[in-house]
């Protein structure tokens, strides 16, 4: 969990050619002031003491962070050799991803 | 300075919304572990003499956490007859731990966060990680209940 990018390549390793990698990730936008409400402040709170402290405690250290936004899960799914990517859908919490390889 | 007495009665209107809540987080932690919302969804409108009877607790407790859930809107009360019960939203939100909004999870992960908060201050100066591993163990139970849903 420390490391988004380890896990996506460990994902990608462990995948069927025609498997699917559902990523359910807490709902974010891609910049500060698009998470400036009641769900982005609750998961930046968690962010702050929970996520982000445990990131940098890997090696890694990347510290996505809860509040990491499509364009950088996208980016992760991406190094870890993924080829496709989108929004699946979305809940009044969470955003849910569709990596395929 | 001239402060603006409206911006400043906004500020405090939000900060006195989160001293109720921060609180809340052991409360409802309290409701849950001893099955108070179970006891109340189940059991139907009742006094909290008999919320006590029906978990075994102590009625001077209970009288006090049903002001303090009513107030929070999370339980209802009905001055005619004296007697507390969950809504339907109320119980499906808090007993029932297969709705996909059962929340009191959530809640066990702030008490985590909260418990942790003088280690985490020191990592806020040396940039210190904090690993999982190192948090009580409320917040791995907290976690799956929260997510499990969905």
């Amino acid at each position: 969990m420390g490391s988004g990018l380890g896990a996506s390549a460990h994902v990608r390793s462990t995948l069927k050619k025609d498997g699917t990698w559902m990523i359910v990730e807490p709902f974010a936008g891609d910049k500060l002031e698009d998470n400036l409400n009641p769900i982005g402040r609750a998961f930046n709170n968690a962010s702050t003491l929970l996520c982000t402290p445990a990131s940098l405690s890997r090696e890694v250290g990347l510290a996505l962070v809860a509040q990491g936004g499509e364009k950088r899960l996208r980016e992760v799914a991406t190094a870890g050799g993924f080829s496709q990517f989108r929004r699946a859908t979305r809940t009044p919490l969470n955003l849910i991803f569709e990596a395929r390889p | 300075m001239a402060l603006n007495q409206d911006k400043l009665h906004e500020s405090l209107g939000k900060a006195i919304v989160d001293f109720g809540a921060a609180f809340n987080a052991a409360l409802i932690r309290i409701g849950d572990k001893l099955g108070f919302y179970k006891a109340l969804s189940s059991g139907g409108p009742q006094t909290p003499a008999e919320l006590a009877k029906r978990t075994g607790t102590a009625e001077r407790y209970v009288r006090e956490w049903l002001s303090a859930q009513t107030a929070g809107g999370y339980v209802t009360y009905d001055s005619s007859n004296g007697k507390f019960h969950l809504g339907e939203e109320q119980a499906f939100a808090m007993a029932d731990e297969n709705s996909p909004v059962f929340l009191p999870g959530a809640f066990q992960c702030v008490l985590a966060a909260v418990k942790a908060e003088e280690k985490l201050t020191e990592r806020f100066k040396t940039g210190e990680g904090m690993g999982w591993h190192e948090h009580h163990h409320e917040l791995f139970v907290g976690t799956e209940r929260f997510f499990r849903p969905g």
